[in-house]
């Protein structure tokens, strides 16, 4: 069972992005207290920007998640929450056959760059495709992390592709 | 299964929806079946209705101009077109 | 293999692989590539099944996957069809509906009580006496069904996959082909899926040996196989029509759900029986069946035949025997041989004798065919009185088709009859469906290859947005193809509609006779078209003889819409994989290494109670034996709380940070009591109502600055909780922010009067009471950790709720753990909760109240201000429900030292033989030594003392007696007051 051109799933990849720090930032001052960071500013509700190691998302008007790595301080906002996100890294070019088990969005459409908010496997997920095509981002709420590590594992290991400890042990 | 078609956030599985029905004003200082009216009765009828959508991922509401007859979505209804304000309801003496 | 034939040239199977199997006891061989009833054919067996109600000998009918008579079981395996299951190595089948052998039925006997056994015979016969009927039921339910449901089963789950596409094309046939290439061409995402192994279609066995279709077949295939645009899916069915161009397409290793903005049908036509006397003989065969026989599988279906027609794909079969080298006794055209094409004419100058105007009478032989008699024929009626008989042991019929156009009815598309074809055909498609090629009526060869080139026109028109003006009769035939009437009485009857069933002409006109005369009634109370071939072969037999009794048209008669799934789909490919989410806590690691015994809570995955791990000596010591482990570790969980010190943990609970200028009036809106009054640095019990006044959530709201609040939901009401509010945001046009922190902040209540001496060590918060007295909420850190401490009373005795966010909570857990050891603290879990709570007397949303309590039936006036504030959800409904109170919640207790049976939550209280209430909530309290519990009672039981009677499990009668709430504690000195002092 395939409905895609057959691709070679060998480079098909998974690892775990725990040097990222979530945050979200809310309310009128969240947007200076980014910049203040050095951090972008994506300008359509949304989507997602790129700056270093650092991600941000615009999730709402003034709303915004940004992924920050690891020892970078918080941005200094007095609505400025931690977040608990499991992110998860998948990449090689079997990424759209191995979501296409688990997600309705049709992933030949997401472009390098573009973010996502969708259900994957019945959990609530932001994807977010890297620039330059490197991996597909996927963070949920860590709570969900047993669940939904172990359905990607199970996957890539079915699709025949192998695990990376790249960023941490799963 | 069905997908919604959302202005706001294109083509989704309709499963990532919760759905609470048409645009509704309570009534300010209404009577008792005024009240039971708001409270218990729909119109039901089908044609184009204002609903509100909420999308689960993304936890956005969304208020959609949909056809109830044929399943078309018409347009993304400004939240500030169907604001109120919360009435009031003074408890009779 | 003494029936196959010499190597066709586009034949399926591989004659360098051999496969053996056993039927019925005995071993047979076929090759790979082979279907089970081709190789069995292949090796003169014949006789494939029995019929499902006389047990009548059945063999091939269509190699098309409608033969349920060649319905076969393995030890493994129910529904295994014959005509399209491929052989493998070892399979072990026996024929199923069979009493004995197959050969020998001890049930073939009830064919010849069929005249007793008339239409809706089991429905009118068994339904009275009533007290009779399980008797009768268990001897018709032996002798129906289809096989034996192997109970010694293992789960398997096929995993499905999301597909997209712009155009799916259903069928590779020649029209499918040349629609999926068409729009390729032009640039469209292309999946081209058929349900065969092979793709070719009627292409391949229909015109195997027509010379000019044969350029046409390479051309197609290598252009199809080949092209960069087209994603090719043999072996998978489309199973049926869902709303938004939802198709799923099942194949042998799961399902792919595909989407498509375009689909093109090109399904094909499925051929139709005749219906005379016998024709379910095994070696009576759909002329098709034969053609598949000879080019798929190279097997010989007969060794002298007869030809039955309606059209000239009959004279196409009869020269295709001939090739085969079958000898063709007759062809039997139902109408005169100047209506046929060339195909006749080729028929004619090999001498085959062809009789005009006629028809099959009946069909001779006991198990397999040996003859039939032709009688002549008037387009109605044959008569028996001038008849002539051939010897043959294979009767082709080719007297018409039915559209395979389930999923164009099942989308909504119109039909109707074109009278000039004799066929249903489509009238209108609704935007992004399309159909081409026989299934359109389209049925020589540059036809359907016209016609999917100019469906795939108007499908990568409208994939442009462009608009079409879509014309469906372009290429259609101007030729008849289908007979109206291929249907011929008999007095003796066995001329069978439908063979799934064994419905007989005379079933259908009784059934018609009786009153069911309408398509969907008919259908309902024959049964026809309802077995495992679901009408393909009998629908549109059956409307023509409905339309002939009422004397309506076809149209006017109508069609039964076939539903899905096209092709009956496994259970394991519906079930897909497991997709159940299952959410931890940060502290979950630690509960599952403390013995911890789970529960589920909603998604959550919540501790119910841990195993003693130091006391394990001490349930010897209780003597009694009566309390099992789990109550008494529950027990010993809320004795730690009231005596020292507990944790349990409470992440579960919604946590919603509430920002902004109108956070206070947002709050005012959704839960009953004010929190715009609420002072900074104190918490208020929040009770939201909907809009008929019913509880749906309870939890606190704490303020932590004027334009900023911390809300707590229940577990399962979290998610609930934060979209009402942010529904009330949209809806007042609020300046609020909103922050979901359930997930990012860990929470545990660490209660018990030791409570504040363990924190004080560990906080830089002030705990004196003056300071952070009852219901307070403090920040400060904990173990160096950023914390909101809130006195809490939920389970009754001094306690703080530890907020903080997720990374730090399970060093906060474990040094609580440690360090309150000397304070003897326990984890619990929570049932001790629920006890501790109920000892308190506070309700549990969900649980104490269902989906019509309000508040004042809950005792909760208190939280209802209807006076002070002018608005808030459900307050109009609260003001008049006030004093319309019909029942009330009311506490009870056993005696001390029951030794009855305990009643259950949900047990009934019965007043004068009424039902008067129910148990919400009931528990043994090891605090007061005797069960206590929460009932919901009707008004005037709920005055106290009256003593109430539950009927429990068994019917017995319980006594218990109602008495005041909270049973513990009543003036909450030990949650309010310095710890020290109290104890």
């Amino acid at each position: 069972m395939n409905a895609y051109a057959s691709t070679d799933m060998s480079n098909l990849s998974l690892s775990v992005r725990d040097d990222l720090c979530g945050y979200l930032l809310t309310g009128p001052e969240s947007a200076s207290a980014l910049s203040a960071a050095g951090l972008p500013l994506p300008e359509a509700q949304l989507s997602a920007e790129e700056a270093g190691e650092a991600l941000v998302a615009r999730t709402g008007s003034d709303e915004y998640l940004a992924f920050l790595p690891k020892g970078q301080n918080a941005p200094a906002c007095a609505w400025c929450f931690p977040r608990a996100d499991r992110i998860l890294a998948v990449q090689g070019e079997g990424w759209i056959e191995l979501m296409a088990q688990l997600c309705q969005f049709d992933f030949r459409k997401m472009q390098p760059g573009d973010w996502l908010m969708a259900s994957v496997a019945g959990v609530n997920c932001w994807l977010y495709r890297e620039q330059g095509g490197k991996a597909l981002l996927i963070g949920f709420d860590a709570g969900f992390d047993h669940y939904l590590s172990d359905i990607f594992h199970t996957l890539v290991n079915e699709l025949g592709g192998k695990e990376s400890t790249k960023g941490g042990a799963l | 299964m069905k997908l919604l078609d959302c202005p706001g956030i294109g083509k989704r599985p309709i499963s990532e929806f919760d759905y609470v029905g048409a645009v509704r004003i309570p009534p300010s200082d209404a009577d008792e079946a005024t009240w039971a009216d708001y409270v218990f009765n729909r119109d039901n009828a089908p044609g184009v209705m204002r609903e509100r959508w909420y999308h689960r991922p993304t936890g956005r509401w969304f208020i959609l101009e949909r056809n109830t007859l044929t399943d078309e979505v018409v347009g993304l209804v400004d939240p500030a077109d169907v604001r109120y304000k919360e009435p009031n309801y003074e408890v009779p003496a | 293999m003494k029936y196959r034939l010499d190597p066709q040239p586009l034949e399926w199977i591989d004659r360098r692989e051999s496969v053996s199997f056993r039927f019925e006891g005995q071993s047979f061989s076929g090759f790979s590539g082979d279907s089970l009833s081709s190789a069995l054919l292949a090796s003169g067996q014949k006789l494939l099944g029995r019929s499902f109600k006389y047990h009548r000998p059945r063999g091939v009918l269509s190699m098309a996957n409608h033969d349920v008579n060649a319905l076969f079981q393995s030890d493994e395996a129910t529904n295994i069809r014959g005509d399209v299951t491929p052989v493998s190595e070892g399979l072990d089948l026996r024929a199923c509906n069979v009493n004995g052998s197959l050969a020998n039925d001890k049930d073939s006997y009830i064919g010849l009580l069929s005249r007793f056994l008339p239409v809706g015979f089991y429905y009118k016969a068994f339904h009275k006496p009533k007290k009779y009927f399980p008797f009768w039921e268990k001897i018709i339910r032996e002798k129906a069904g289809l096989g034996e449901i192997s109970t010694d089963w293992s789960a398997t789950r096929q995993p499905k996959q999301y597909g997209f596409c712009d155009v799916l094309v259903i069928g590779a046939g020649a029209s499918g082909m040349s629609a999926a290439l068409t729009a390729a061409d032009a640039g469209a995402d292309v999946v081209l899926v058929d349900e065969n192994p092979h793709i070719g279609g009627s292409l391949d066995y229909q015109l195997a040996n027509v010379k000019e279709a044969a350029a046409v077949r390479a051309d197609l295939k290598t252009r199809v196989r080949s092209h960069a645009h087209i994603r090719l899916l043999e072996g998978h069915y489309a199973a049926g029509w869902y709303t938004d161009h939802y198709v799923p397409l099942v194949g042998a290793d799961g399902i792919v759900k595909m989407r498509a903005e375009q689909v093109i049908m090109a399904t094909g036509v499925m051929e139709q029986p005749s219906v005379f006397r016998n024709n379910d003989l095994p070696g009576v065969m759909l002329a098709s069946a034969a053609q598949r026989l000879i080019t798929r599988y190279a097997v010989k279906p007969g060794q002298r035949a007869v030809v039955l027609t309606g059209n000239d794909e009959g004279y196409r079969a009869a020269l295709d025997l001939l090739e085969a080298g079958i000898e063709v006794a007759a062809v039997i055209d139902l109408e005169w041989l100047d209506k046929r094409g060339p195909w006749a004419e080729q028929v004619k100058a090999k001498n085959i004798p062809i009789l005009e105007q006629s028809a099959i009478y009946e069909a001779k032989g006991k198990d397999a065919l040996t003859g039939v008699v032709v009688g002549e024929f008037d387009g109605r009626g044959c008569d028996s009185g001038l008849t002539r008989k051939f010897a043959c042991d294979l009767l082709l019929m080719s007297v018409g088709w039915a559209p395979a156009s389930q999923m164009l009815y099942q989308s909504g598309c119109k039909l109707g009859y074109d009278k000039k074809a004799h066929q249903i055909l489509p009238r209108a498609l609704s935007n992004g469906q399309h159909a081409c090629g026989r299934l359109n009526g389209a049925f020589t060869l540059e036809q359907r290859l016209a016609d999917g080139e100019r469906a795939a026109k108007d499908a990568v028109a409208q994939l442009n947005g462009e608009s079409v003006n879509m014309d469906l009769t372009l290429h259609r035939d101007s030729v008849a193809h289908s007979h109206d009437w291929p249907i011929i009485r008999h007095p003796k009857g066995k001329n069978f509609l439908d063979i799934d069933e064994d419905l007989q002409l005379k079933d259908l006109i009784n059934a018609a006779k009786e009153g069911f005369d309408n398509i969907e009634l008919m259908k309902r109370f024959s049964t026809n078209g309802m077995g495992p071939s679901q009408g393909k072969h009998s629908n549109m037999n059956g409307i023509r003889v409905l339309a002939e009794i009422t004397g309506k048209s076809i149209d006017e008669t109508g069609s039964t819409t076939a539903r899905p799934m096209f092709h009956p789909v496994p259970v394991s490919a519906m079930a897909g994989r497991r997709f159940r989410p299952e959410r931890l806590t940060p502290m979950h690691q630690w509960h599952l290494d403390n013995g911890v015994q789970l529960m589920e809570a909603g998604q959550w995955m919540r501790p119910e109670y841990y195993l003693p791990v130091s006391e394990a000596g001490a349930s010897d010591a209780a003597g009694a034996g009566q309390i099992d482990q789990r109550q008494q570790a529950i027990l010993q969980e809320v004795q730690a709380v009231r005596s020292g010190l507990g944790l349990i943990d409470v992440s579960t609970l919604g946590k919603i940070e509430v920002m902004g200028p109108d956070a206070a009036r947002l709050l005012d809106v959704v839960y009953t009591m004010t929190m715009s009054t609420i002072k900074i640095g104190m918490t208020r019990y929040a009770l939201a109502v909907d809009d008929s006044g019913v509880i749906i959530d309870d939890g606190i709201v704490g303020r932590i600055a004027e334009d900023r609040f911390y809300v707590t939901a229940t577990t399962s009401h979290a998610a609930a909780a934060f979209r009402t509010l942010s529904l009330k945001i949209q809806e007042l046009g609020l300046n609020v922010r909103l922050a979901n922190l359930t997930g990012s902040m860990a929470a545990m209540n660490l209660a018990g009067p030791a409570s504040r001496k363990l924190l004080s060590g560990l906080t830089d918060v002030d705990l004196s009471e003056a300071n952070f007295p009852y219901l307070g909420m403090r920040e400060g850190t904990l173990c160096g950790y950023p914390v909101r401490l809130i006195r809490v009373g939920f389970v009754g005795e001094l306690g703080y709720e530890i907020h903080l966010p997720a990374a730090g909570a399970m060093e906060v857990w474990e040094t609580l753990m440690r360090e309150g050891q000397s304070a003897g603290i326990r984890p619990f879990g929570v049932e001790a909760q629920r006890i501790l709570r109920l000892e308190k007397g506070h309700i549990i949303v969900g649980q104490d109240t269902d989906g019509l309590t309000n508040p004042f039936e809950a005792n909760m006036s208190w939280a209802v201000p209807l006076k002070s504030k002018p608005w808030f959800t459900g307050k109009p409904s609260l003001a008049l429900l006030k004093a319309r109170c019909q029942r009330k919640l009311i506490g009870f207790r056993l005696p001390q030292g029951f030794n009855g049976q305990l009643p259950k939550e949900c047990h009934l209280i019965i007043e004068n033989g009424e039902i008067a209430g129910r148990i919400t909530s009931i528990a043994y309290s090891p605090s007061l030594g005797r069960t206590i519990g929460l009932a919901m009672v009707d008004l005037p039981l709920a005055d106290g003392a009256t003593e109430l009677k539950v009927r429990v499990d068994g019917g017995a009668m319980v006594s218990i007696e109602p008495c005041p709430t909270p049973f513990y504690d009543a003036d909450g000195a030990r949650q309010t007051a310095d710890l020290t002092e109290v104890a």
